[in-house]
């Protein structure tokens, strides 16, 4: 304890300077004894709390020392001691009381242990100190001032200004450079418990805010606290670790009937280290949540405390939108956190209760409203757009500089969308009409595709294919993600799959264009990779052969592109504004790191790599066989990624989790074969040709047929002509490869000189990453060729790398030349504009030869293509009998086009083969010949043989209601080709006919349909009950019964016309009924009934369906929430 | 690959931290560019050396059937269907018609003996004959009543003919009118007749099924497709015939085409024809289903007698594009000596829905082989006439005629094989085989070339159902080789040829020549059925039907 002193009212004004005698180290200059001793009213005794040597304690010790009225006593307690330290007494630290404050966890555990190291002096002050907070000269003095007079100020607070430091981190002098930035004068609570100051992040302090005397608490760093005070509340709460402590105690102390004060006098520089630290957000959340329920009247209690955990993932959410992930993720465990302190919690507002005289009411006038809370909400977002706008401000120059550049920009992308639109108002433009009176585009591989959002999610999730008699299989993640489009469709799946289609064209050009803009800034180059990426042979059959996996992943892979470049801000920008360097000629753009983004610090784009992700999951839904190429290509962009490598390692996840279950089932089985399948496709998938690798580099699936016929003739036109027909298509591959062999090239070169320039750089990049792209996609495709697939999707890998690469390529050789003159000059320009020409012709020529040889969906000749159809499959009398509550199956039979005698038959549950139940997994699983399935081969083989005993009873089993022929050719083909298909086919009908057992419903239509009517049976459906040789058919709806049966003999069973599989389950009442194994059941899914009646359920359950699904959406809500289009500034 | 930025110098902390050095950088970016092309070079050669474009498994499923129960309908007995004017002197019918059936059903399980029924599938009425079960056959001859139809049940039968044989000797209806039994069908050819003056052809359409049938005819004539009108729909009720005047529904028509097609049911199908000139009768005969419309057709068994070209009675060629596309068809005729020329007639136009005839007057006397091959699908026929003496009693001494119309016999893609069975009554007939071997290469200039030949194994089924003779027959490519009823009449009684040939050699397309055995000029030409379906595998494949 130091003697008294009286010289706080001549104490100078804070915010003057340092004293005039600031030579040697600030302490030393503090005088050891007092000069001129002093009666005073209060004792002082100030406690710094430091964690360890930290860079600023030196400069706050110094400060204290140079106090104009200078504390009776300075304990300096380092709570990172060992505890050994402990044990001594007396140490020292720069002339002040040093107290190890081993295993003090909390800044109030520091000042106890300092308060029993040194005594707790009676009547006196305790000044807290944080080791990063200097108080200005003045502070004490302020403060003294501010409690002599009166008993009841229990707490007085200083105004804190932020600390300085510099660019190195160093601290800087607090008393030299203060720009005057206010942290706090004092601060609220807003009604949920969040601390408000009332004070904008930036605002330097004019002493706007020195009006303020009774608050409801301060910082308590630099506030002087009355001990005796401190002891009746029992200092801080532990419970609140660095943060919240202050508002916490400042409360109690209020509650406690004191008076809470910030002395605006008093200025105290604070560093708030602990606030940048990391995991400090959290903390703060947490203790923000804590003080709310220690706050909140006990009857709200468990009401707050449910509300705060059903909003965390609300508020997660939306901190996700805003790209602050870790700040979801304390949002979602800081109301945890809370939550199980509950005993802490309980013991806290008992205390609280113990300590307090007045009731909480009296400090409603110092709480903050909601009117202040939305305030303050809106000067933070108003200053903040202020602040970017400043920043980011291009100048006068720059500005008519990017507009130059946006109209050229739009121009071309009008140019692009123009072309596309054309392409696609030339292809599905007669249709047009069709599609809008209930028309569908089918043919090809693709199914018809019936159904609403809900039935497709169930297909898509349920783990049961309904594909003939049914199969356990998953559904292809294709169907995951068409299920999604269907909501933005309109909740129906067809609506979904032509929407695709329409707008596959436009997607893939204006794709193409903004990949290529990553790449070069050129818009000739962007224009022309618009144009290669619509016409390129591998997207064309894929549009023709209905390959919508396909057609979707080429439509998305520049996006998806676009996307992760940008996740790591490796894009190519516009470069305005004046460059360093004598650059001449028309260059005005060129590729090259934006100089914004040098004047700033480079991040990566969080809501890019969330879309990426999204995009690349719907891409490999498309195809997965892309799935192996993308997890190379990404670990090979990982290593080349400037920054936020991590981003790209993430984008890999939703693709991984929504395909889980075939990924699962193609690892088990260990078949390569479910990845190259073309997902959803029917039967009737197009012959994928062959090509040898050379076609296939050249990104030709089959070898290409001339673009035109041309009359024969010996003359050199005729042969020209011919040569140039049958080159054609191969040129626009070779101009590619050629271009990308430049891109390799350029980059090689590169190497081996400095790398100064960041152009040069990026142009190795990007030609390096496009090989690697272009390896991996020729290796998909000729995988995929070698499982006699179509091997469309590699190839569009393959060009996607290759155009990159062919960008940088050209972009090299067009830079490099910049320098010529004269003669060459002009050379050059000569050449490049021819390059331009033929580089626009020769996709228009593609363009045009692939129009004139397919012709639109809505014209003639397109057997075993997509076309529009509008004829249903199964007449209204069999759909009919699909529709719920009977789901009896339609069998259609036919004959293969070939005339080899092949049988085709379709199982239809609805108008036509569903596009929901075709699943690469289900039928990669060939049936065993006592399946149901093995079972109907044979019955269909029966009925067209001619041996027909017992036939309808065995199609009635199995849950067929109807046959039904079509007179034009059969299953799965259009019109036969083979004139011996006719007769086949009539004389199927004459068989069918005769068939006892199955009676004609329709006469001289298109279609010959048969019902299964056997006498004294139920008409068929899809669940019965058999009890002892009668049946009756059960209501049912989808994959489920739901119906009251009445009591019955004891042996009955009840039977669905679906595979047996252990997913099915059924109860009665709720009782579980066991699957049993009849002899005439086929090898259908039955279950034990019993003789009871009740209410039965039967259902299917995949299993690990919910923990899949939990995953599923938890990961498409993040990703989805990443990739929302707010919290971030746009940046070129 | 390589890290780009940390050569910029942005001074980021990281970057200093990670600062790799820059000839490792540069060392790892070369290899990698390089690799990367590597990779590409080496998948585009390497793939096109091994590569073998697997197709997705083959989803096709065999599934093997029991053959199923089938019966071969037979024509009835030939008969006239206009009345009797009254005068003895010039009755149309003078004398009976004698008809026999005689039914061979080779290899028949035990056990599983061939029934004969009634049309509407009863056994009570009076049948044919003692059923004769030896070790190659079971057989069944004898005079016939009325419709017959040969029921058989599955049990790997492999033959199964029957010929029913009308032999009249004088009157309207003079001749030897044959046809064999055949299998319902939806869709029966009917290539031959007329309906002009004196002619006359009824179109029997037979139902064993225990369905209505609804029989579609549609006709063609010398000068395009004939309007039948509301004729043109006839319902066959079940275990009935229906008989139907073709004159009446296709009057004047001196050629004629006749497309059945049945739904609900199968029918047989034939026409039995003849015609009359003045009180010459001028032959008689079944016009029988012949192949389905195809790019080549054969027709077997071409007799000529050395007529000339402008003889109206020499064998003439009846051929038929139904489509809606003109073409040409080419012929190639085949003699004993190798192919002959027809002066003219190598190449016919033919216009589409006009039944085209091409006479085939000018050949040697001797029997042929025509085959026809086109550009477009095609039905053909031929008739052939014989001349008899006229009956010392006949009120007019000019020479009766009897005719014989030759059905065409389809040519698979697979190529022709003789595998077939002809039944012939083994009593008051003779009959003679003539077979063809038929080169695959028929253009003008390559048919003389034709090299090749193949061993037709004939074998013959005895009334008593065993083997009772066989015979190899050395058949040339480009050649026809007659095996002559004197030969044959040697070998004894015979109620059923069988023709096979070995896999793999020349087509042969053959036919049997049946004649009383009183007046060699009644005849009747017949084509062979082909074997039975054996109970084999189906192909059957689960598709997607998109409509």
């Amino acid at each position: 304890m130091s003697a008294p002193r009286t010289d706080s009212l001549s104490a100078p004004s804070p915010d003057r300077g340092p004293h005039e005698d600031t030579v040697g180290p600030v302490w030393a200059k503090v005088p050891a004894q007092p000069s001129a001793p002093a009666p005073v009213a209060v004792t002082v005794t100030a406690v710094v709390v430091t964690r360890g040597s930290s860079p600023y304690l030196a400069a706050t010790l110094a400060a204290l020392r140079s106090q104009s009225r200078t504390p009776d006593d300075v304990v300096v307690v380092d709570v990172d001691t060992a505890p050994a330290t402990s044990g001594h007494q007396d140490l020292q630290l720069g002339g002040a009381r040093y107290v190890a404050g081993a295993g003090a966890r909390t800044f109030g555990d520091a000042v106890e242990s300092a308060l029993v190291a040194v005594g707790m002096p009676e009547h006196g002050w305790l000044w807290l100190l944080h080791d990063d907070s200097a108080p200005a000269p003045g502070a004490l003095a302020a403060l003294s001032r501010a409690v002599e007079h009166s008993n009841a100020v229990a707490v007085a607070g200083c105004k804190q200004r932020r600390w300085e430091t510099g660019p190195d981190g160093v601290p800087l002098d607090p008393e030299v450079s203060d720009r005057g930035v206010l942290v706090e004068v004092g601060h609220t609570v807003s009604p949920l418990g969040r601390r408000m100051t009332g004070i904008d992040d930036t605002e330097i302090d004019q002493g706007q805010h020195d009006s303020r005397e009774d608050v409801l608490a301060v910082g308590l760093a630099g506030a002087l606290v009355r001990a005796s005070v401190w002891r009746q509340v029992g200092g801080t709460d532990p419970a609140y670790g660095q943060f919240g402590d202050s508002t916490d105690l400042c409360l109690r102390v209020r509650l406690a009937g004191h008076r809470v004060v910030v002395v605006p006098d008093a200025v105290v520089r604070h560093a708030q280290v602990a606030l940048h630290a990391p995991g400090a957000a959290g903390a703060c959340r947490r203790s923000q949540l804590y003080l709310r329920l220690t706050s909140v009247a006990p009857w709200i209690l468990p009401f707050a405390m449910v509300a705060m955990v059903v909003w965390a993932p609300f508020a997660a959410g939306y901190r996700l939108a805003m790209k602050q992930p870790d700040l979801a993720r304390d949002e979602l465990f800081a109301p945890l956190w809370a939550v199980f302190r509950l005993g802490r919690l309980l013991r806290a507002r008992r205390r609280i209760a113990r300590t307090s005289t007045v009731p909480r009411s009296v400090l409603r006038p110092l709480l903050g409203t909601w009117g202040e809370v939305a305030a303050e909400r809106r000067d933070k977002r108003l200053a903040r757009s202020e602040a970017h706008r400043f920043h980011a401000a291009p100048s006068d120059l720059e500005q008519a500089e990017l507009h130059a550049l946006a109209v050229r920009r739009r121009t071309a992308l009008t140019v692009v969308v123009l072309w596309a639109a054309g392409l696609t108002a030339a292809l599905f433009g007669p249709a047009l009409g069709a599609l809008a009176a209930g028309g569908r585009l089918v043919g090809g591989a693709l199914l018809p595709a019936g159904g609403t959002t809900a039935t497709t999610w169930s297909a898509a999730t349920s783990g049961w294919v309904r594909d003939g008699l049914g199969a356990a299989a998953p559904a292809d993640p294709l169907l995951f993600v068409l299920s999604g489009l269907s909501v933005l469709a309109g909740g129906s799946l067809q609506h979904a799959v032509d929407g695709v289609l329409l707008l596959a064209l436009p997607l893939a050009a204006v794709g193409a264009w903004a990949a290529a803009g990553t790449v070069t800034r050129s818009v000739w180059l962007r224009v022309l990779a618009a144009f290669v990426w619509t016409v390129t042979p591998a997207f064309l059959g894929a549009l023709d052969g209905g390959l919508l996996g396909a057609v979707l992943a080429h439509a998305l892979l520049p996006w998806t592109a676009v996307a992760l470049v940008r996740s790591v801000r490796a894009q190519a920008v516009d470069l305005v504004g004046p460059r360093e360097g004598a650059e001449e000629g028309p260059a005005v753009e060129r590729a090259a790191a934006s100089h914004l983004a040098d004047n700033r610090p480079v991040a990566g784009s969080l809501g890019a790599a969330g879309t990426g992700a999204l995009l690349l999951a719907c891409v490999v839904a498309g195809a997965p066989a892309l799935l192996p190429a993308a997890v190379v290509v990404l670990a090979g962009a990982a290593l080349a990624a400037p920054r936020r490598r991590v981003h790209l390692a993430l984008t890999l996840v939703p693709a991984l989790v929504v395909g889980a279950p075939l990924w699962w089932t193609a690892l088990r089985d260990g078949d390569r074969g479910l990845l190259t399948a073309e997902p959803l496709a029917g039967s009737g998938v197009p012959d994928p040709g062959t090509a040898s690798g050379l076609e296939l580099l050249l990104g030709l699936p089959a070898t290409p047929a001339p673009w035109f016929d041309v009359p024969d003739g010996d003359g050199p036109v005729p042969t020209a002509l011919r040569s140039v027909v049958a080159a054609g298509p191969w040129a626009a591959g070779v101009l590619v490869l050629a271009l990308a062999a430049a891109g390799l090239v350029a980059a090689l070169l590169t190497i081996g000189r400095r790398s100064g320039d960041d152009g040069t750089d990026r142009v190795a990049t990007t030609a390096l990453m496009g090989w690697l792209v272009a390896a991996a996609g020729l290796a998909v495709a000729v995988l995929t060729q070698h499982d006699g697939r179509w091997s469309g999707p590699g190839l569009s890998l393959l060009l996607l790398g290759l155009s990159a690469a062919a960008a940088a390529g050209a972009g090299a050789i067009v830079g490099r030349r910049t320098e010529l003159r004269g003669f060459l000059g002009s050379a050059r320009r000569v050449g490049v504009v021819a390059l331009v020409t033929v580089a626009v012709l020769l996709p228009a020529a593609q363009a045009a030869a692939w129009l004139i040889g397919s012709g639109s969906v809505a014209g003639g000749g397109r057997t075993g293509m997509l076309h529009v159809s509008t004829s249903p499959v199964v007449p209204a009398v069999g759909q009919q009998m699909q529709a719920p509550p009977r789901q009896a199956r339609v069998l259609e039979l036919g004959f293969s086009p070939e005339a080899d005698g092949t049988v085709r038959y379709a199982l239809l549950r609805a108008d036509g083969s569903q596009l929901a139940d075709a699943s690469v997994a289900a039928r990669a699983s060939r049936p065993a010949d006592d399946s149901p399935a093995g079972t109907l081969d044979e019955a269909v083989a029966a009925l067209v043989s001619g041996s027909t005993d017992g036939i309808p009873e065995r199609l009635a089993g199995l849950g067929v209601g109807a046959v039904q022929v079509r007179s034009d050719g059969g299953a799965g083909t259009a019109a036969g080709t083979e004139p011996g298909i006719g007769t086949a086919v009539g004389d199927l009908v004459a068989t069918l006919d005769m068939v006892p057992g199955l009676s004609r419903v329709t006469e001289g239509q298109a279609v010959s349909v048969w019902r299964v009517a056997l006498t004294g049976e139920p008409a068929p459906g899809w669940a019965r009950v058999q009890d002892d040789g009668t049946r009756v058919t059960l209501p049912s709806a989808g994959t489920e019964v739901r119906a009251d049966v009445a009591p019955g003999g004891a042996d009955r069973a009840v039977v669905l016309a679906e595979a047996a599989a252990r997913g099915w389950h059924a109860t009665l009442d709720g009782r579980r009924l066991e699957p049993v194994d009849l002899d005439d059941a086929l090898g259908l899914q039955a279950f034990e009934l019993g003789p009871d009646a009740g209410h039965l359920v039967v259902r299917y359950e995949a299993p690990h369906r919910t923990a899949w699904l939990v995953l599923t959406a938890f990961t498409l809500v993040v990703f989805t929430l990443l990739a929302l289009p707010v919290g971030r500034r746009r940046v070129r | 690959m390589k890290r780009t930025g940390s050569g910029k110098g942005t001074g980021s902390r990281k970057g200093a931290k990670r600062q790799v050095p820059a000839v490792v950088r540069r060392v790892a970016t070369a290899g990698g560019g390089l690799l990367c092309a590597a990779a590409v070079v080496a998948l585009t050669v390497t793939d096109s050396a091994d590569r073998a474009a697997t197709p997705p498994a083959d989803v096709v499923h065999a599934v093997p059937v029991a053959a199923a129960e089938t019966g071969l309908v037979c024509p009835m007995p030939a008969k006239l269907e206009q009345p009797d004017v009254g005068d003895d002197e010039f009755s149309a019918a003078p004398v009976r018609t004698t008809t026999s059936l005689s039914g061979a059903v080779l290899d028949a399980a035990e056990g599983q003996e061939p029934s004969l029924t009634l049309l509407d599938g009863t056994a009570s009425a009076d049948l044919t004959g003692p059923l004769e079960s030896g070790d190659t056959a079971a057989v069944r001859e004898g005079t016939l009543p009325g419709t017959r139809v040969l029921r058989l049940t599955p049990g790997g039968a492999t033959y199964a003919a029957g010929t029913v044989t009308s032999v009249t000797t004088e009157g309207d209806l003079r001749g030897l009118v044959a046809g064999p039994c055949v299998t319902p069908a939806v869709e029966h050819w009917l290539v031959g007749g007329s309906t002009t003056v004196g002619s006359s052809g009824s179109l029997v359409l037979q139902n064993p099924g225990g369905t209505p049938a609804t029989v579609r005819l549609e006709a063609w004539g010398a000068s395009g497709p004939v309007v039948l009108g509301s004729q043109s729909l006839v319902v066959v009720p079940p275990g009935e015939q229906v008989v139907t005047m073709l004159e009446a529904i296709a009057p004047d028509q001196p050629r004629l085409a006749v497309h059945v097609t049945a739904e609900g049911g199968r029918v047989g199908a034939y026409v039995q024809h003849h015609r009359i000139d003045g009180l010459v009768p001028m032959g008689a005969d079944l016009v029988v289903s012949g192949a389905a419309p195809a790019r080549t057709t054969v027709v077997s068994g071409v007799l000529s007698s050395g007529e000339t070209v402008d003889d109206a009675h020499a064998p003439r060629l009846d051929l038929l594009t139904p489509g809606d596309r003109a073409g040409t068809a080419h012929l190639a005729v085949l003699g004993a000596d190798g192919p002959v020329r027809l002066r003219g007639g190598e190449e016919v136009p033919l216009e589409p829905g006009q039944v085209t005839t091409l006479p085939l007057g000018g050949l040697p006397a001797g029997t042929y082989t025509v085959v026809v091959d086109a550009d477009v699908p095609v039905v053909a026929a031929a008739a052939v006439d014989r001349v008899g003496t006229a009956a010392e009693d006949a009120a007019v001494d000019d020479d009766p005629y009897d005719r014989a119309w030759l059905a065409a016999q389809a040519v698979p893609s697979s190529g022709a094989v003789a595998d077939g069975v002809v039944a012939v009554p083994p009593r008051d007939a003779t009959y003679a085989v003539t077979l063809s071997g038929l080169p695959g290469e028929r253009d003008p200039e390559g048919i003389e070339d034709a090299e090749g030949s193949t061993a037709v194994e004939l074998r013959g089924v005895g009334p008593d159902g065993e083997e009772s003779w066989t015979r190899t027959v050395d058949v040339p490519a480009g050649r026809t080789v007659e095996v002559p009823w004197a030969e044959l009449s040697e070998l004894g009684e015979t109620v059923a040829v069988v023709a096979e040939q070995p896999a793999g050699e020349p087509g042969v397309a053959w036919s049997v020549r049946l004649a009383d055995e009183d007046d060699t000029t009644l005849f009747s030409v017949l084509a062979p059925t082909a074997p039975l379906a054996a109970g084999g595998e189906i192909g059957v494949r689960r598709v997607d039907a998109v409509g």
